[in-house]
This record gives structure tokens, sequence and C-alpha cells, in this order.
């Protein structure tokens, strides 16, 4: 087909979809598209198709690196006689010329190498209940203001979703009730936390403001974890997180509240965790309504 | 100065590779369909990268040159592991299928996972480069080492099968509304 004198094929079609093709093309493809539906829906559909991989795979690009995978666990183990080796072209010897060159470089490197800094240096050990405080404000940053899906379960099928969450987790989810303070549940979706599963609730308030309570299930198996119960306080970003443990939960509070806000609704949560009436309660009221 | 990093050491080169380890996970994970797998191949990939360091010319592509990095490591790989694969494909039966049937749209999202998985190698690297990492198809080819015009052909029929795998997938729930899009001759 041919608009124009332009001859669309099917790479065209691609380069649409991708956002790649200029401006005159694109006009040509949009004008080409207007008259066959069954075409214009099957680039609608590719794009979804590509949507649907950054949902599935974004995450990823969130979460904490392994220690392998920072760069800063090599620093050190390799440069400082590796990379002299490659540059007089002796990585390539075998054994023993190359231990005999290795023991030259270590009398070299001892006075130079380490001069520079360059020695093994052991990487530092994040604290888990920090770097769990840090996957929650990630967590919280990323879909706190997201408009479009901050949830992937509605507050309308919270049974559903408690019910998904605590089979996922392993344990009894419960949503706080937090309407007391003005705070009413958006809806929940499952994270991953360091191979484990974690949820994230997500309220908001009539001023559409919104915290997320960020869950993860197993947290007994975590060493160093903080104290039961103690609250830990964060600060980053505009961000503020209180983080505890509880039991088998580890829990993170967020949102652009003030510290005795959070706190006081922290505490709200935990009293509502020791007395377990209240979530009974408001879920079993839900569920009639969900279940259609 | 024991153990506190000096930043003023760290050489640019080995900032910039740093700062292409998220995407890069993402895509060996998209890619291998498993996260430890996934780790292991961006771990391969990193430490060839440092290693390297110096053979990388400041002021071209660094993302390109990761990305040409991983994709070598995965193809070496593969060839090793050849022999070996027959029985990686078994181990289909992950944990999280057990979960019950109640919400489309994780039914969906993981079919496209499963789909993305049937797609045969050589496409898939060409779908997700594009689609995931946006990578425009000159920097593709310059990564995979192909021409442009095996790009486009792999990118059309890789986004061509995961669309019918995702339309009549073995999900029944999920691909039911979906089929009125179009029925295949």
């Amino acid at each position: 087909m041919t608009t124009r004198q332009i001859s669309i094929d099917e790479d065209d079609f691609q380069a649409f979809v991708d956002g790649q093709l200029p401006p005159e093309l694109r006009r040509a493809v949009m004008a080409y598209l207007a008259a066959r539906p069954e075409e214009s829906a099957r680039m609608d559909e590719y794009r979804r198709l590509t949507e649907e991989m950054h949902l599935l795979y974004d995450e990823v690009l969130y979460e904490p690196l392994p220690t392998r995978l920072r760069v800063e666990h090599y620093r050190g183990r390799t440069a400082w006689w590796a990379t002299p080796l490659r540059w007089l072209g002796l990585a390539e010897l075998s054994l023993a010329p190359r231990a005999a060159a290795i023991a030259v470089l270590l009398l070299a490197g001892a006075s130079g190498g380490w001069a520079l800094g360059l020695h093994y240096i052991q990487p530092e050990v994040e604290p888990p209940a920090v770097s769990f405080n840090r996957l929650a404000v990630n967590a919280h940053v990323l879909y706190a203001s997201d408009m479009q899906h901050p949830v992937e379960f509605g507050a309308d099928r919270q049974d559903q979703m408690l019910l998904w969450l605590s089979e996922r987790l392993g344990q009894a989810v419960h949503a706080p009730n937090l309407r007391d303070l003005g705070f009413t549940l958006v809806g929940g979706r499952l994270l991953p936390a360091s191979g484990e599963p974690a949820a994230q609730l997500m309220y908001e308030n009539p001023d559409a403001q919104r915290i997320t309570l960020y869950i993860r299930g197993n947290w007994a198996s975590a060493p160093g974890a903080a104290h039961d119960g103690t609250f830990s306080f964060a600060s980053e970003g505009g961000v503020s997180s209180v983080y505890w443990r509880e039991g088998p939960f580890a829990y993170a509070l967020l949102g652009e509240l003030d510290r005795e806000q959070l706190f006081a609704t922290a505490k709200i949560i935990q009293q509502q965790r020791a007395m377990p009436v209240v979530a009974p309660e408001q879920t079993t009221a839900t569920a009639e309504k969900g279940a259609t | 100065m024991q153990g506190k990093l000096d930043e003023g050491f760290v050489p640019d080169t080995e900032h910039l590779i740093a700062e292409q380890i998220p995407k890069l996970r993402r895509y060996a994970r998209a890619l291998l369909g498993d996260p430890i797998r996934a780790d292991d191949l961006v771990q391969e990939a990193l430490v060839r990268g440092l290693s390297r360091s110096h053979l990388w010319q400041p002021g071209t592509d660094i993302r390109a040159w990761m990305f040409t990095i991983l994709h070598n490591v995965h193809v070496n790989n593969q060839r090793q592991r050849r022999h070996r694969d027959d029985y990686q494909e078994l181990s289909d039966d992950r944990p999280e299928m057990a979960t019950p049937a109640t919400q489309e749209r994780i039914l969906e999202m993981r079919d496209l996972a499963r789909a993305l998985q049937l797609l045969p190698g050589p496409q898939r690297e060409v779908v997700l480069l594009v689609g995931l990492e946006g990578m425009n198809y000159k920097q593709v080819a310059a990564v995979l080492d192909i021409p442009i015009g095996t790009v486009m052909s792999r990118l059309h029929r890789g986004r061509e099968a995961l669309r019918r795998l995702m339309a009549d997938g073995p999900a029944s729930s999920a691909s039911d509304q979906d089929s009125e899009v179009r029925s295949v001759p």
C-alpha cells in the first residue's frame, strides 16, 4: 500500500510501534492504519505487550544489588596485579613465568598500588533492617506517585488481595484500618524484597496524600533484624519511614508525613496487630461487598 | 584510610559500568526467566567488563558496550550448556503456579514471562532490547552484531509470536477476552 508515494512495509509498522519513525512516515502509517482497524489493533497489541514487559520486569531496576553485582566488590581484587599483567602482555603466560612476573610486580605493587589505596577493600554489608527500609522507600517512591497503576489490587478486592498476599508471604497479612486518621485503603501489590516476597498496602486521605505500608514476611530468618516492636525512623528525599519488626513480619510505614504523625500511625497499626479483632471485622464487611 | 572508599580514586569507567548494572539485570532476567541464572550472567559480564574497562573508548556508548559483553558471555554460556539444556527445560514447575487463578492480570503477566521463554532466543533478545531496553535498531544491531535487516525481521517475528502466544496461550481465563482481537485463519 502506498500513501503519497511512500510505501509502507512491516519494518515501518515496527518502527511505528517503537516511535522510531520520522514524522513524515509516521503520518503515513497513521493514515494507513486509520482505514484498517485490524492492523491498527495489531499495533496496539504490540504496544500493550511492551508495556506489560515493563510492568513485569522494571521492578528489577529498583531491587538492591547483591554484593556480587556491585563494582566495589571487585575493586582492588584484580586491579592491582591483573591489569598491569595484561598491559605487559603477561596474562597469557603459563603459570611459572606468570608467578615470577607477579613476584616482581608484587614488589612494585606493594609500594605503588598500596600507596594508591588499591588494597583489598571489604565491601560494607548493610544491616538487613536498613536494606529492608531502602526497599520500602524505593517501592513507595515508585508507586505512591503513580496515578495509573498505583496498586495491583484495588480495595474493592481487598479480600482476594489479602488472601493472595498471605499465601505468598506465608503468613496471614491484615490490612490495618486507618480510617480514624483519614486514610482509606487504595489497595496493594506484591513486590520482590531480596528474593523474598513483600507486600505493599497503600492508603490515601481526602487530600490525595498517600502512605504505604510495606510488609515482609519470614523476617526471623534475617540476621541482625531489629528488635521486636522497636520503631526506627529514617527520612530521605522527603519520604519519611518508620520501620519495625513484629513477630515474623518486618513493617515499614512510609509517607511524606512528619515524624510524629508517622509514629502515631505506626502505633495504631501495631495496636491493631495486637488485637486482630479489627481486621476480620473489616474484611468480612468488604467480602460481602466484593462477593458479586 | 582503611575501609573508607575514596571517591577520588574511582575511575569514571567503573562508575559508568556500575550505572548499567540494574538495566543489565532487568534484561538478563527477562531473557533467562530465572533470577539466579540472570544474576550469574550479569556477574560474569560485570567481571569481564571491569577487567577490560581500559578497552572501552570514552565517549562511546557504555550501555551498548556492556550489553555487547553480556550478549557475548551469554552466547558462550549457551554454547557450553547446550548439551545440558535438555533438563533445564524440565524445571518449569515453579511454586508460584500453585496460586489459584484469582486475577487475570497476574495470570496474564506470568503468561507473558512464559511466552517470552517460548520465543526462539534470537527473537527474544531483539524483542527485549527494543521493548524493554528501548534501544534503537542500530544499537541493537551493534550489540548483537547482526545486520539491521535481521533485527527488523526478528523483531517482527518475535512480536507476532508473542502476540499469538498471548492470544491463544495456555491460560484460558486471560486469553478469552483477548481472542476477539483476531482469530488466526
